[in-house]
């Protein structure tokens, strides 16, 4: 809301946007428009409010990209993804491995576009080697998702177990509780 | 100069990426639902991939200038020292921003610059800045934001120290005719009132016991059969004396490319008369009306003139002086070019100017009020006051012509020719002191 007010006011005040922040905004609702059109398959009433729902988080975080909205319309675009494909996972609508993958990419493009352009201030000359470098680093995610989308297809739909979904638990908690323990606070002192 | 006890926080992008890998993991753990575990895949491996990569030190930020003194208008060029002590250290976004000030205005109309901090390589960002108005003033700090793994950890506002510059009054040429009204000294440019070794042709005369023989007009002397020599004036030197009236500062301070206050223009004058004095040779000595501690004596030469342009810098409106620099007129020498550069408001500068011209020095008034100066309306009668203070300030300047003080608006180069002109045959004219 304040990053909104702030592109409200400096839109009154005649400030240039930069063209790369113009350009990430764009590919911003691109990709999230890609995701959701691979993501809805069947339409219904349940899925109109969820589409809806999602552009408006959409332009929500074209707008303000550090905001919450970007967190609302990935999960929204992902619970379109679940309702289109069927809950139950034995679901007759079995996603294929690469709109799967596509999706997953689109989802973390969106994430991590968004993160840059609330990183780059509204008008300022950026050096291209801060685009190259962020570019590079979308790689490694970017090609797991793929080789895990390759793996899942090569496996099939095997049954899962109750110590896999343990584990798999564990996982997820692990999943969460990693990326706190590595930004625990480390205070840094000044140096002259 | 970074400030202390620095944390590198979390964005929302790490919340964001959290919190969309941990739903969607336990959504495919739950549901068994291998391709949600594969849309988490990224949000995990580059959560995890980008915050192996954090910096665990705060960068030390630097801001240098390319010149310490530069003219009104000129670009001065800074640059923004960004590094890290720890040489792992991985910054993706750098965004600098030089807080402006009223009168140095960030070319390009940008004022942030984005750069990234390499491991073991240190970011420069440069930024060019135009300083628009005369003074000491202090540029900066630069405010750095820097952003890490991947966008998803920031540093507070790290600040570096200031540049202090000085914006020398010095951007017009100035030149004037080489007439004073009396040239003393041993040695100028200037042709005084006396016969002497020079260059200026005074005549034809009979020769007399002690002229040099390479002064003999010989055309002359063989036509009239007697030894003639040809008579020069001899060149000297003289002093001005530029008395600076900064009790009132009339107008509203736009810059080179803007509105000129009174003491804009009597500052600028001021520097230029200085600048054109000094380069032929003369001494300069400069008495600020509303501070009478800042007199600068009489002297020459180049480094004289960094010393009076020094002083200049810190002028300000205050209105001050008294018995000080009632003084300090009084001591101005005889022969002196008394130079008054004020907007004549109030009746201490008037009767300044009239004492100094009654003492019988000579001296001119340069009127420093902006052409385009209105006081801002305060009531319907502010017009009508303002056209009767006009009035009272014409009445003013008539007085002082009246007392021989010719008054003349500042127009730049060449502004004082005319008035100097009568004011040297004035001062060469006999005349009754009253």
């Amino acid at each position: 809301m304040k990053r909104a007010r702030a592109l409200i006011r400096a839109l009154r005040d005649g400030v240039r946007l930069s063209g790369v922040q113009v350009l990430l905004r764009l590919s911003i609702i691109a990709s999230g428009a890609g995701a959701m059109a691979l993501s809805h398959g069947r339409w219904q009433g349940a899925t109109v409010v969820v589409v809806v729902a999602a552009v408006v988080g959409l332009l929500a975080t074209a707008t303000a990209p550090d905001s919450i909205a970007g967190t609302a319309a990935i999960l929204l675009i992902t619970g379109l993804w679940l309702i289109s494909h069927g809950v139950s996972p034995h679901s007759a609508h079995r996603p294929g491995a690469a709109a799967t993958a596509l999706v997953g990419v689109l989802l973390y493009l969106l994430h991590s576009l968004a993160t840059l352009a609330a990183a780059l201030p509204w008008s300022a000359r950026i050096d291209r080697m801060v685009l190259e470098r962020w570019a590079v680093r979308l790689f490694p995610p970017l090609a797991a998702v793929v080789v895990v989308a390759a793996i899942a297809a090569a496996l099939g739909r095997r049954p899962g177990s109750f110590g896999l979904e343990i584990g798999g638990l564990a996982a997820v908690i692990a999943v969460t509780l990693l990326p706190a323990i590595l930004v625990r606070p480390h205070r840094l002192t000044s140096k002259p | 100069m970074t400030e202390p006890q620095q944390h590198w926080t979390p964005t929302p992008a790490l919340v964001r990426a959290v919190l969309v890998a941990a739903v969607l993991a336990g959504v495919a753990v739950l549901g068994r639902r291998v391709d949600v575990a594969v849309l988490a895949t990224p949000f995990v491996i580059g959560t995890v991939l980008a915050l192996l990569r954090r910096p665990l030190d705060a960068p030390t930020v630097r801001l240098t200038g390319s010149a310490s003194s530069l003219l009104e208008g000129q670009a001065l060029r800074l640059w923004v020292d960004i590094s890290a002590a720890d040489e792992t250290t991985d910054i993706d976004v750098v965004a600098v921003t030089i807080a402006s000030t009223a009168f140095t205005v960030p070319m390009f109309n940008t004022v942030k610059h984005v750069g990234s901090l390499r491991p073991g390589e240190p970011c420069r960002v440069e930024i060019v800045v135009r300083t628009v108005r005369w003074g000491r003033r202090s540029i900066g700090p630069a405010v750095v934001r820097v952003v890490a793994a991947h966008g998803l950890l920031r540093l507070g506002a790290l600040r570096s120290g200031l540049v202090t510059t000085a914006t020398l009054p010095l951007r017009e040429g100035f030149e004037a005719i080489d007439a004073v009204p009396r040239a003393e000294g041993l040695v100028g440019g200037h042709r005084s009132l006396r016969g002497g070794d020079g260059s200026d042709i005074a005549g034809v005369r009979p020769f007399q016991i002690g002229d040099r023989l390479h002064r003999i007009n010989w055309p002359v002397s063989l036509r009239t059969d007697r030894l003639h020599v040809t008579s020069t004036y001899s060149d000297r030197d003289t002093e001005v004396v530029i008395v600076l009236d900064t009790q009132h500062d009339i107008g509203i301070p736009g810059g080179i490319d803007g509105t000129s206050t009174s003491l804009d223009i009597a500052v600028r004058a001021a520097a230029s008369i200085s600048e054109h004095y000094l380069r032929n040779g003369d001494r300069v000595s400069l008495i600020d009306l509303g501070q009478h501690f800042r007199r600068v004596p009489a002297g020459a030469g180049r480094a004289h003139l960094v010393r009076l342009l020094d002083v200049l810098l810190d002028v300000t409106a205050r209105e001050r002086g008294g018995a000080a620099v009632s003084t300090a007129l009084a001591r101005v020498p005889h022969g002196a070019l008394v130079l008054l550069l004020s907007p004549l408001v109030g009746e201490t500068a008037t009767g300044r100017a009239i004492a100094i011209a009654h003492a019988g020095r000579p001296v001119l008034v340069v009127d420093t009020l902006p052409a385009d100066a209105n006081p801002p309306e305060r009531s319907p009668w502010t017009p009508l006051a303002w056209r009767l203070w006009l009035v009272e300030r014409a009445i003013d300047k008539g007085r002082l012509t009246e007392f021989g003080v010719p008054v003349v608006r500042w127009q730049g180069s060449g502004s004082l020719d005319q008035v100097l002109r009568d004011v040297s045959r004035a001062a060469s004219a006999p005349r009754a002191r009253r």
